[in-house]
């Protein structure tokens, strides 16, 4: 399944490793903390570890994309509180139906994306400036739309998209996979997703194939942007609120995960079920921790070392 | 070819800050009315504030107070420095603010700055980290700039004024509120800041002050969540399903004790009481809606107004410094109509 432009290593169990090593660090995981609690490994428990990922996944498949491209996006955060106040704005009117709330939300993702995109592509700027003068700028908007408040006293029908369930099973979470399942179609099976990689693995090589690489580099951030704003609207109908400290921080959760599920750093190569189980991994870190009690202080050591861990088993993002 | 791009980037930056000007100066004046409003409301509680005393003899328009905000973003401080502009516009005092955005270097510089312009009377000093600033409050205070500290005190006594925010007494407060409802005994959680600030340890101070005193109380849990709404419902989540009963969750700020009392308010969980600390607007309509039982407010509008009265004070009258202590109220179904706006 994994779409790599890479050469692969040689020898069938390093192989193993390298393409599911995140897999095999992730079951691990699960089987030690449930050796430690009994409270683990239940339904509600799992219900809630994937409603609590569900918003950062979505944004880790933007962050993979545009990784794997050769690039990075450090204001997905900035995008996602911009696009939930404009939503919680939005929702205080009871006029306006809740599905063009989602779909404004969405719009301003599109709208900030394609700004990163444009400064990213057609001025030429390096992404990790590029997107941090951005981030920014979108704070500096959200601020002041806010007026550094939360903006609450959204109507009912809006928070149940964050709050509601179906067959049991939260609405974030049914989002999440109906975004894994348009992302992965784009990435997997539309030549766009070996156009990410293209460009992420040889930039020059991928010009000269006749890649757009500026369309393509635009079309990625834009992609990126959307994802963000889609998580803007269901975050902030499940905080009650939106604001414009929103996600800070945001960017390092979504890169964590990317990494974690095998995306190369310097591009050429991700995968968007590494990216779901990287990001599931960071959950389950912090919920075992929780569940087992242990002090806030040695949770940040452990969390660390996992981290390491994980990336250890992935071949690709050891340095060489 | 560069040309056209470095144009194409000032035509960009000339409307983005046409934009922002404009939407500035809505909110500016959006706040300001709203502070206002909340002063005049303010002005019976226990005012010893004597500027418009001092000021049929002086004229404040000779007078440049600037404030030395630590974050803009964060509400509180947001509240403070709306409360402080609209008191210099009263009194007709030049008003201005430098906002460090959470960095002590920055803070730093920007204080250097004030103290060479020359012309700063008073700087209002919302300090990040005591270590690294103190010798530049002291620079400022030997210039001859009055410094007063906006809601956290330093330890050492250089020669500032302050208004307090007294987070042990604060943290006191809170629980002993949880403790009154719980009849003394109980199974309680406790959600943290981040781990590590001024704030976090000395609110906690507060609650262990409280908690040594009643032995019938087992804390269950303690946990920071960051002060965020998000990562307090996830840490509410994980542990409801530890199954442990808990009788309180007392929250070190109100965006955490909103986001555990709409998890608990979710479970059906109603009778578990919940505490915040801060006042902030959401909390209040929380406290109204009956998802979240009370939260301590100290007075932002209250806070920056004497501020600017203390710096108003010194810089007429000098003399020895003035610390005055924000007073806390709990907020709570009984009394939250007169915070609702």
């Amino acid at each position: 399944m994994k779409n790599t432009l890479l050469i692969k290593s040689k020898g069938k169990a390093s192989s193993l490793l390298s393409d599911y090593g995140v897999f095999v660090s992730f079951a691990l995981l699960c089987i030690v903390i449930s050796m430690m609690t009994d409270k683990f490994f239940t339904v509600a428990n799992f219900t809630n570890i994937f409603r609590q990922v569900s918003f950062n996944t979505i944004i880790a498949f933007g962050m993979s994309l545009v990784i794997a491209s050769g690039g990075i996006d450090l204001s997905v955060g900035a995008v996602v509180s911009l696009s939930g106040i404009a939503c919680a704005y939005m929702s205080q009117n009871p006029d306006i139906p809740t599905g063009a709330i989602v779909l404004a939300g969405c719009a301003v993702g599109i709208a900030l994306g394609m700004v990163n995109g444009f400064v990213v592509s057609v001025l030429n700027l390096q992404p990790f400036i590029a997107t941090m003068a951005t981030t920014n700028i979108f704070r500096g908007i959200a601020l002041i739309l806010s007026g550094g408040k939360s903006v609450s006293g959204l109507s009912k029908v809006y928070k149940a998209i964050g709050a509601g369930k179906l067959i049991g099973i939260p609405l974030p979470v049914l989002f999440m996979l109906a975004t894994l399942l348009v992302v992965g179609f784009v990435f997997y099976f539309t030549p766009f997703g070996r156009y990410v990689l293209a460009i992420g693995g040889n930039r020059m090589a991928a010009k000269f194939s006749g890649v757009k690489v500026k369309k393509i580099t635009f079309l990625i951030y834009t992609l990126c942007g959307l994802l963000c704003g889609f998580t803007g609207v269901i975050l902030t109908a499940r905080l009650g609120a939106g604001s414009p400290t929103m996600s800070d921080g945001a960017e390092l959760d979504a890169i964590a995960a990317a990494a974690i599920g095998g995306t190369n750093m310097s591009g050429g190569a991700t995968s968007m079920f590494g990216t779901i189980v990287g990001a599931l991994m960071l959950g389950i870190i912090s919920n075992g921790m929780d569940l087992v009690n242990i002090s806030p202080y040695y949770q940040k050591i452990v969390k660390g070392i996992i981290i390491i861990v994980a990336v250890l088993t992935d071949t690709k993002n050891r340095s060489r | 070819m560069k040309k056209k791009t470095l144009a194409m980037i000032l035509a960009i930056a000339l409307i983005l800050t046409a934009m922002l000007c404009g939407c500035k100066t809505g909110a500016t004046t959006e706040t300001q009315e709203e502070t206002t409003a909340a002063a005049s409301s303010e002005t019976q509680t226990e005012q010893t504030a004597t500027p418009e005393a001092i000021g049929e003899t002086v004229d404040y328009s000779q007078y440049r107070i600037v404030c030395a905000a630590p974050y803009m973003s964060a509400e509180f401080a947001a509240a403070q420095v709306a409360a402080m502009e609209a008191r210099c516009e009263e009194l007709g005092i030049n008003f201005g603010v430098v906002d460090a955005d959470y960095s002590a270097e920055v803070q730093t510089n920007q204080m250097e700055q004030l103290i060479a312009e020359g012309d700063v009377d008073a700087i209002i000093c919302g300090y990040l980290d005591e270590a690294m600033e103190i010798d530049t409050i002291k620079a400022a205070i030997d210039a001859g700039i009055v410094v007063v500290m906006m809601g956290t005190d330093l330890a050492e006594d250089v020669g500032q004024d302050a208004t307090c925010m007294p987070n042990v007494e604060g943290g006191k407060i809170q629980m002993q509120t949880v403790l009154d409802q719980l009849g003394g005994k109980g199974n309680i959680a406790i959600m943290l800041g981040p781990l590590g600030q001024t704030p976090t340890v000395d609110r906690r101070a507060g609650y262990e002050e409280v908690l040594s005193q009643n032995p019938d109380v087992t804390v269950a849990f303690e946990q920071t969540a960051n002060w965020g709404r998000e990562e307090a419902m996830a840490l509410m989540e994980n542990w409801l399903q530890t199954g442990e009963q808990l009788d309180a969750v007392v929250c070190e700020n109100d965006e955490m004790a909103i986001g555990a009392a709409n998890v608990l308010q979710d479970a059906g969980l109603t009778d578990v009481v919940v505490a915040g600390l801060d006042g902030i607007s959401d909390a209040y309509s929380a406290v109204k809606d009956g998802v979240l039982t009370f939260t301590l407010a100290s007075d932002a509008t209250l806070s920056g107004q004497w501020c600017v009265d203390i710096a108003v004070e010194k810089i007429v009258n000098g003399g020895e410094p003035i610390k005055r202590d924000i007073p806390w109220t709990v907020v709570n179904a009984d009394n939250v109509d007169g915070y609702l706006k």
